[in-house]
C-alpha cells in the first residue's frame, strides 16, 4: 500500500494544493469516523423523549432531534454509514470493474466482444432506474441500494481500465515485457495495473463524492437506510415535519454531506487536472 | 454514417431487451403475493378458489418463459397492467403525469443553461482570473450540495421567511421557478466547466490564433468562433445527463409536491404497487436509452472527425 | 560457421479492413553464432515485421524459424520460454519500451525477475541481489548508479536506449535484435550507442540481427548485409563487398542515397 501511494506520488501526480486541501479535510473526516464511537457523548439511538426538540446545551451541543435524540451523536456515528459505507462501495466496484476491463482489453478477442456488449447493456441504464427498481421490486434498504449502486458503477470502471490498457497495449515496453518472459498475468501485474491505477483513482474520488450524494439522497426519500439508523440522508427525512420550525434539524445533516462531497470532488477534481496536463488521461 | 445507425439500432434493441428481462426477473423476485395484494384491493375475505381464479387469469400458473413472452407481447402493446392500489391502467398513469416532469425538465434546463453559458464563457475570457475561480467554485458546490439540501435551503428562505414563491404545487410560472432552480444548478455546475474547457480548447486552435492576429479580439473570437465548436462536446454529454436529471426530478417532484412521475414512482414504491413500477422502470430506462441513440447520432452528423465504421468502438 | 537461427520463407501479412496487406513475403536467411547480420530497407519494406517474427511475438503465415536446428513451432512452452531467454531486443524509440510508471532499474531486472535461475558470466557473484545485479549492468552499457531510480522520462534518449540496452543484455542472450536502435537518437548520440554494442558484442559472444534503414550504421557493425525490399530479400552479401558493382540496383541506390 506504501509503496503503491509512493508510486503514485513520484510518477503520476505530485498533487496540486486543491487535492491536498481535500486531502487533509478528508482525513480529518475520516479520523472522526474512526473515532467517533468514543467521541460521541451519547448513544445515537437513544430516545428521550422529555428532551425532545432541545436548543444546543452543553450536554446537547448540537440540540436534540424530535425524539430526544443527540444530533451530534447521530452526525458523529452517521459518517459510517454514508462517508465509510460510499468510500467501500467504491473500492467493491473497483476491485470488480479494474480487473475484469484490464483482463478484457489486454487478451480482446471473444471475452472483449463479450465483455463489451455487457458494458452496452448494463450501462444504458442509468443508476437511479436501478436504484428505483431494486427498491420498488425487492424493497427499501441500504442494502438492495448498495447492490443497485454495484450493479451500474461497475462499468465505469471496467471502461476505463480497458481504455487505459488498450492503449498501452500497443507501446513497445509492452512487446519488450513478452520478450523478457513475462506472461499475461506479470504484464498486467507489473506494467499495467500502475497505468491504470492514478485515471482509476481520478473517477474513484469523484464517484465516491457521487455514491455518498445517492445514498443520501435514496435515504431522503425514505428508500435508502432506514430509520432510526443515523445515516445523514435518513436524519434529513426525519427532519422534514419540524422544517419550519427547527430547520437545523436538516441543516446539520444536510452541510455534513455536502462537506464530505466536497472533500472528495476537491482530490477528484485536482487529481484530473494534474492528470490532463500530464497528458495521462484519454 | 449508416453503418453507425445500424449498429447502434442493433445495440439499442439489444439494451431494451435487456431492460425487460431485469425488469421482469426483478418483478417475479419481488417479495410478497401479487394476487393476495390485487384481492385485498376489495378489502372482502379471501377464498382459495378466488385467488385461483386470479391466479388463472393473470397466468401465473404457467410456466416462466411463457410468462415472460406474454408479459413481453403486451408490453410490446403498451398493456403495462393497471395500479394495483386503485386499478388504473398504469399508461394512463403515466402519461398524465408525464407532461409535468417534462415540464420541470425543460425548466431545469433553461435554469441550467441561462447559468452555465455566462459562467462558462467569463471562466474561459478571463482564465486563471477571478470569474474562473468563481465559476469553479461553483462547479465544486453544485457537485457537492445534495439537491434536497438546497431546495431546503431555497424554501426555506425565499418561500418561508421572505415568501417570495410558492412552496409546492404546479401552477403558473411562479411554481416552476423552485424546482426549475434546485434541478438546473447541479447541472449548471458541471456544464459551465464545460463550456469552460471546451472553450479554451478552441480558443488554443491556429485558426482562432490566426483570427486574432488578424485583430479581432476578446469577445468577438469567443462568441463567433470559438462557441460553436465548444458547445459540442456538451452535447455529447447530454444524454448523460438525463439520467441524474430523472433522479434528480424524482427529489424535485417529491420536495415540491409536484405531481409528475418521480413521486408516482416513489409513491409507488411504497405501497408495493409493481405494476407502477415496472411501468416507470420501463419509460424512464426507455426514454434515456432512445435519447442517447440520438445524441450519439446527432453529434456523429455534426462533428464530421467522428469516424463512422470500425474505429468507433474504442 | 554453426547456424544459430534459421529462417526459412517466412510469409506474413496483416488485414486493414477488408483487404490483405502482405508484409513479408517469403523470406530466409541463418545467422551465425557470434554473427551480427544486418538487415537493410525502406521503411515498409517489413524489415521489423521479420524482427517480431524472430521474437516469437507474432506467428508467421507460412514458413518457420529454426532454433539451433529445431523450429520453433514445434516446441512446447516450456521449452519456448528457454529458448525465447536466449533472444532478446532492443526497440528503435527507447521512451516507449520502457513503462513510465516504472524506476528504470525495475525495467532492466524485469527479464531476471523472470527467469529466477538464469545467471549470465557476468553477473556471477551479485545475482541474489537484485539491486547490484542493475548496478552492475548499468555499469556494463555506461550509466551511472544514481540513475538506477530515476524514471525514463527523467533520462536523456541515449541514456533511455542504453537502459534499454542493459535489459538486453542481461540474461546472456545468444541473439540480440536491434529494431533500428539508434534511429531515435541525436547523430551524436549515435555513434556512442554503436560502439557500445561493438564492445558489448565482442565482450559477451552475442549474435545480433541489426535491423535499421541506415545503410552506414549496418556496414559498421555487421558482417554480413540483407536488403530488404517490400517484403523480400533481394540482395545479400558479406559487408566488405558493398562496393562491388554485381550488387543489386537497390542496394545500389540506397548506398547513392546516403552519401
Amino acid at each position: 500500500m506504501i509503496r503503491i501511494c509512493h508510486t503514485l506520488w513520484k510518477s503520476a501526480i505530485a498533487p496540486g494544493p486543491f487535492v491536498m486541501l481535500g486531502a487533509t479535510a478528508l482525513a480529518f473526516l475520516i479520523a472522526l469516523m474512526l473515532a467517533a464511537p468514543w467521541l460521541a457523548p451519547h448513544d445515537p439511538l437513544v430516545v428521550q423523549m422529555a428532551d425532545r426538540l432541545q436548543p444546543p446545551s452543553l450536554t446537547y451541543p448540537l440540540g436534540t432531534d424530535h425524539m430526544g435524540r443527540c444530533v451530534l451523536s447521530r452526525l458523529l456515528l452517521g459518517m459510517q454509514s454514508t462517508l465509510g459505507v460510499a468510500l467501500l462501495v467504491m473500492v467493491t466496484v473497483a476491485l470488480i470493474g479494474v480487473p475484469l476491463g484490464m483482463l478484457s482489453g489486454y487478451i480482446g478477442g471473444r471475452l472483449d466482444s463479450f465483455l463489451m456488449r455487457v458494458l452496452d447493456g448494463a450501462g444504458a441504464l442509468p443508476e437511479f432506474v436501478v436504484a428505483i427498481a431494486t427498491a420498488g421490486f425487492l424493497g427499501p434498504s441500504l442494502g438492495n441500494l448498495l447492490v443497485a449502486i454495484v450493479w451500474v458503477k461497475w462499468i465505469g470502471y471496467a471502461r476505463t481500465a480497458r481504455g487505459v490498457v488498450l492503449s498501452e497495449r500497443k507501446k513497445e515496453y509492452i512487446q519488450a515485457a513478452q520478450t523478457a518472459g513475462s506472461g499475461t498475468w506479470t504484464v498486467l501485474r507489473r506494467h499495467l495495473v500502475r497505468q491504470v491505477l492514478s485515471p482509476v483513482l481520478v473517477i474513484g474520488a469523484l464517484d465516491v463524492g457521487k455514491i455518498m450524494l445517492i445514498i443520501s439522497m435514496m435515504s431522503y426519500l425514505g428508500l435508502g437506510a432506514q430509520p432510526p439508523a443515523p445515516e445523514w440522508g435518513a436524519m434529513l427525512n426525519e427532519g422534514r415535519p419540524y422544517f419550519q420550525t427547527e430547520p437545523q434539524l436538516m441543516l446539520y445533516p444536510g452541510l455534513a454531506i455536502c462537506l464530505a462531497a466536497a472533500c472528495f470532488n476537491l482530490i477528484g477534481e485536482g487529481l484530473r487536472d494534474r492528470l490532463d496536463k500530464r497528458g495521462g488521461l484519454r | 454514417m449508416l453503418v453507425l445507425v445500424r449498429r447502434r439500432l442493433l445495440q439499442l434493441v439489444i439494451v431494451l431487451f435487456g431492460l425487460s428481462v431485469i425488469t421482469f426477473v426483478l418483478m417475479k423476485l419481488a417479495p410478497g403475493d401479487p394476487v393476495l395484494s390485487i384481492l385485498r384491493i376489495d378489502e372482502v375475505a379471501v377464498t382459495q378458489a378466488d385467488e385461483e381464479a386470479v391466479r388463472e387469469k393473470l397466468g401465473f400458473n404457467k410456466p416462466f418463459l411463457l410468462q415472460y413472452g406474454e408479459w413481453l407481447l403486451r408490453v410490446l402493446k403498451l398493456d403495462l397492467g393497471s395500479s394495483y392500489v386503485n386499478g388504473t391502467p398504469v399508461l394512463t398513469l403515466l402519461s398524465s403525469r408525464l407532461p409535468l416532469t417534462l415540464q420541470l425538465t425543460a425548466g431545469a434546463i433553461v435554469v441550467m443553461l441561462a447559468l452555465a453559458i455566462p459562467l462558462g464563457l467569463l471562466a474561459a475570457r478571463y482564465p486563471g482570473r477571478w470569474p474562473d475561480h468563481l465559476c469553479r467554485i461553483f462547479a465544486l458546490l453544485g457537485a457537492s450540495i445534495p439537491n434536497f439540501l438546497l431546495g431546503l435551503l431555497l424554501i426555506y428562505f425565499l418561500s418561508y421567511r421572505l415568501g417570495w414563491l410558492p412552496t409546492m404545487g404546479t401552477g403558473g410560472i411562479r411554481h416552476m421557478i423552485l424546482p426549475s432552480v434546485t434541478l438546473g444548478f447541479a447541472l449548471a455546475a458541471v456544464y459551465s466547466r464545460l463550456l469552460r474547457s471546451g472553450l479554451l480548447d478552441s480558443l488554443a486552435q491556429p485558426y482562432i490564433r490566426a483570427a486574432r492576429a488578424r485583430g479581432i479580439a476578446g469577445w468577438r473570437v469567443v462568441l463567433l468562433h470559438a462557441l460553436r465548436p465548444a458547445l459540442l462536446p456538451m452535447l455529447a454529454v447530454f444524454g448523460m445527463s438525463l439520467g441524474s436529471m430523472l433522479a434528480g426530478s424524482v427529489v424535485v417532484e417529491m420536495l415540491y409536491a409536484w405531481p409528475g412521475i418521480g413521486s408516482l414512482a416513489v409513491d409507488a414504491v411504497f405501497q408495493r404497487d409493481y405494476p407502477v413500477i415496472q411501468g416507470y422502470v420501463l419509460l424512464t430506462g426507455a426514454f434515456v436509452i432512445i435519447v442517447n441513440l440520438v445524441v450519439d447520432v446527432c453529434y456523429g452528423l455534426l462533428d464530421p472527425r467522428i469516424s463512422f465504421g470500425k474505429g468507433d468502438l474504442q | 560457421m554453426k547456424p544459430l537461427l534459421t529462417v526459412k520463407g517466412l510469409v506474413r501479412s496483416y488485414r486493414d479492413g477488408k483487404t490483405v496487406v502482405p508484409s513479408v513475403k517469403g523470406v530466409s536467411f541463418t545467422i551465425g553464432e557470434g554473427e551480427c547480420v544486418g538487415l537493410v530497407g525502406e521503411s515498409g519494406s517489413g524489415k521489423s515485421t521479420v524482427g517480431r517474427l524472430l521474437l516469437a511475438l507474432e506467428k508467421p503465415d507460412q514458413g518457420e524459424v529454426l532454433w539451433q536446428g529445431e523450429p520453433l513451432t514445434a516446441l512446447g512452452s516450456r521449452a519456448m520460454r528457454q529458448i525465447r531467454r536466449q533472444v532478446q531486443v532492443v526497440f528503435q524509440d527507447p521512451a516507449a519500451a520502457l513503462n513510465d510508471r516504472l524506476p528504470v532499474w525495475r525495467s532492466v531486472m524485469e527479464p531476471l525477475d523472470n527467469y529466477p535461475d538464469v545467471c549470465p558470466f557476468f553477473l556471477a557473484g551479485v545475482r541474489q541481489s537484485r539491486k547490484a545485479c542493475a548496478a552492475k549492468l548499468f555499469e556494463m552499457v555506461g550509466l551511472q548508479q544514481e540513475q538506477l531510480d530515476r524514471y525514463p522520462h527523467e533520462l536523456s534518449g541515449g541514456q533511455q536506449q542504453r537502459v534499454c540496452l542493459a535489459r538486453g543484455i542481461s540474461l546472456g542472450p545468444k541473439l540480440l535484435i536491434c529494431d533500428e536502435p539508434t534511429s531515435g537518437l541525436d547523430v551524436t548520440v549515435q555513434a556512442g550507442v554503436l560502439k557500445l554494442l561493438k564492445r558489448l558484442q565482442r565482450e559477451l559472444g552475442m549474435s545480433y540481427l541489426f535491423i535499421s534503414h541506415d545503410i552506414a550504421a549496418v556496414m559498421q557493425m555487421s558482417d554480413r548485409i540483407l536488403v530488404m525490399r517490400d517484403g523480400r530479400i533481394v540482395d545479400r552479401f558479406a559487408s566488405g563487398c558493398m562496393f562491388n558493382s554485381s550488387r543489386h540496383a537497390y542496394t545500389k541506390m540506397l548506398v547513392m542515397a546516403s552519401q
